[in-house]
């Protein structure tokens, strides 16, 4: 059995830190009663340093006791001096292992590895251990589902595209646009409003500024384009490098430049692969893909990406190398081309409604017609951007399948999402009807898929009897 | 896997109900010391201690205890359990990914020794067994998953 790397006994420390409460209270209690100033802090310093030294002992104590052992075929896993836990995850169960490796890390040669198999935690992983990179390097060739099969690059973005397209197409970066042009705009105009009706206050921030906007706006939008900024620089770090291979029957993703992420994934329990696109990015037939694996993209700010944005022929080929079984389908049943109205009612209603107050409040108040104005056009970017996607989506949404796999195309919010399942990995199938959806022969299909989560995709206003004949002939539906 | 009915072990319950009437008594001393400017509350608080360590340390563990029972089968473990809610939880070896022994035995407890069978979807905790049964059962759980538990692992 092998021990952990020394740093994690810091870490196992770190959590007893709550026993400097007790060197508190005794220096409040050494206050009231005003004794000897250097008595009082030489007797107050040696029970913290005893203190700090019982809670490093502590950290220290767990790391000696807390072993693993890399073996042919599993990890074992044991923990504790008096109350012993024991686990042993054998390979065949092990989903995903990440490799987290930042640069202090990097220094004393030492990785963090997470283990995760499904079961165990939903939020965190099954095992975490802080290891030597010697030992993390056992860990990963280990792993090996096939032996000898060697390595086949998959994909690896050039950096100015990743650039480019997290850039053009992040819908961070709309959200966070339109969030500051709301700021900007309605500071502006609310400010000028508010300035001729009530006072003719001037703003230090506001003069300065070569657009006149009130010191909120300002605040606001600056603080939305900041942490977006933030946001795109972390996201930029976090993926440069971004390398897709696979290697003995695994896929291994690495990507990251201060800290580096490697991820190695057994492709047999990947549920299924998410092609996502957004209105904007079907446009430009450009999409990303995600994978559901149990433990890949459950860290903190991360997020369970196979392939980042690319273009949908590139998105193609890369799945074909690594996940040969998983083989996108055209539709073989589709919505109903009359049931438009089921997918447009939803943003058409509010922008009927943002219509309407726009005209009313302008035949109340005239002298807050500017503001009104702005705030309806504002208010109606999102409800067309969800219109044009739910015509997206009600032109491609429908089920494909072949002998392995089922493709669902179907969308959620303003997602457009073009799901690739092993029929194995479809735990549920849930046909439904509302009254209305009776009487006209239609009917909603729900895939319920394997998960961590219940997770499942819903594609609307099928036509029932080719919905029943389609499952059927997919072997999803077994009807007496 | 060898068929077989598992019960609770006697010697953590009486652990257990010792605990929880010391930590009883040990609250109703403190009642005694810090309350008696106030008899009442005093009384109130010695009556409602001395009654948890009658209820549960007297009544309520020993019947749990009782109602706990573990069936191993070949391909699969059952655990039945509870006093007011009898709950029966039964789940297949297959769907089972791996199990964690937490056992107390270095502290020469026997008893204080619980597996969990870490499945798809779910995990079943096998409670209060005793420590020659619970090495035993987690060598054999592990090796139903093909994994070869080491002597000295156990």
């Amino acid at each position: 059995m092998r021990r952990q790397h020394p740093i994690i006994a810091l870490r196992y420390a770190a959590k007893n830190i709550w026993l400097l409460v007790f060197p508190l209270l005794r220096g409040i209690k050494t206050l009231r009663f005003s004794l000897e100033q250097a008595i009082i802090w030489l007797q107050g310093a040696w029970f913290d340093i005893l203190i700090i030294l019982l809670i490093i002992g502590i950290g220290v104590w767990k790391w000696y006791y807390t072993r693993f052992e890399i073996r042919s075929d599993c990890v074992s896993y044991t923990s504790g001096r008096f109350i012993v836990v024991k686990s042993i995850i054998p390979f065949s169960s092990i989903s995903t292992v990440s490799f987290v490796q930042g640069p202090f890390m990097r220094i004393i040669r030492g990785v963090k590895a997470s283990l995760d198999t499904n079961s165990g935690e939903i939020k965190g992983v099954d095992l975490k251990l802080t290891m030597r990179v010697l030992d993390s390097e056992r860990l990963s060739s280990a792993l090996n589902i096939t032996e000898d099969e060697g390595r086949v690059y998959a994909y690896k973005p050039l950096f100015r595209r990743l650039l480019f397209f997290s850039f053009a197409f992040s819908s961070t970066l709309s959200g966070a646009v339109y969030a500051a042009t709301f700021f900007f705009q309605a500071g502006r105009i609310f400010d000028a409003v508010a300035t001729e009706l009530f006072t003719k206050r001037i703003n230090d921030v506001s003069e300065r500024f070569p657009v006149r906007v009130s010191p909120f706006a300002f605040a606001v939008a600056a603080v939305i384009i900041l942490s977006w900024l933030i946001s795109f620089v972390m996201n930029l770090l976090r993926y440069t490098g971004f390398t897709l291979y696979r290697e003995d029957g695994a896929i291994n993703i690495k990507s990251g430049t201060f800290t580096s992420y490697k991820h190695r994934i057994n492709p047999a329990k990947i549920n299924y692969a998410d092609l996502r696109q957004n209105f904007i990015t079907r446009l430009f037939r450009v999409m990303s893909v995600s994978v559901n694996c149990t433990g890949y993209g459950k860290g903190k700010n991360e997020s369970p990406v196979f392939v980042p944005l690319t273009l949908k022929r590139q998105v193609i080929s890369t799945l074909r190398l690594t996940l040969p079984d998983l083989c996108i389908t055209p539709n073989a049943v589709r919505t109903r081309r009359r049931s438009i109205f089921r997918f447009i009612w939803v943003p058409l209603l509010p922008l009927a409604g943002f219509a309407a107050i726009a005209v009313l409040a302008d035949a109340i108040s005239p002298r807050l017609s500017s503001l009104i104005l702005f705030v309806s056009v504002m208010a109606v970017i999102p409800c067309s951007a969800m219109l044009f996607t739910r015509i997206s989506e009600y032109l491609r949404e429908g089920m494909g399948f072949d002998d392995k796999t089922l493709t669902i195309r179907c969308s959620k919010g303003m997602k457009l999402h073009t799901i690739i399942i092993n029929k194995k990995h479809i735990s549920k199938v849930v046909v439904s009807q509302n009254i209305f959806q009776k009487l006209g022969g239609s009917c909603d299909v729900a895939i319920f898929t394997y998960s961590e989560r219940t997770k499942f995709y819903l594609v609307r206003s099928m036509g029932e009897k080719k919905a029943m004949e389609f499952l059927e002939s997919a072997s999803l539906l077994d009807r007496c | 896997m060898k068929k077989r009915t598992l019960y609770a072990d006697s010697s953590a319950k009486r652990l257990i109900c010792l605990i929880i009437i010391l930590i009883c008594s040990a609250a109703c001393a403190a009642s005694v010391i810090f309350l008696s400017f106030v008899p009442i509350i005093m009384w109130i608080c010695v009556g409602v201690f001395a009654a948890l360590a009658l209820l549960t340390g007297i009544i309520y563990v020993p019947l749990y205890f009782r109602s706990i029972k573990i069936e191993v089968a070949d391909g699969s473990v059952a655990v039945s359990s509870g006093v007011f809610f009898r709950v029966y939880e039964s789940m297949k070896l297959d769907a089972v990914q791996y199990v964690t022994l937490i056992s107390a035995s270095r502290l020469r407890i026997s008893g204080m020794n619980f597996i969990i069978l870490n499945a798809l979807g779910g995990k079943l905790f096998l409670p209060f067994i005793g420590n020659k049964v619970a090495a035993e059962l987690y060598g054999e759980l592990n090796a139903a998953l093909g994994i070869a538990v080491r002597e000295d692992a156990l």
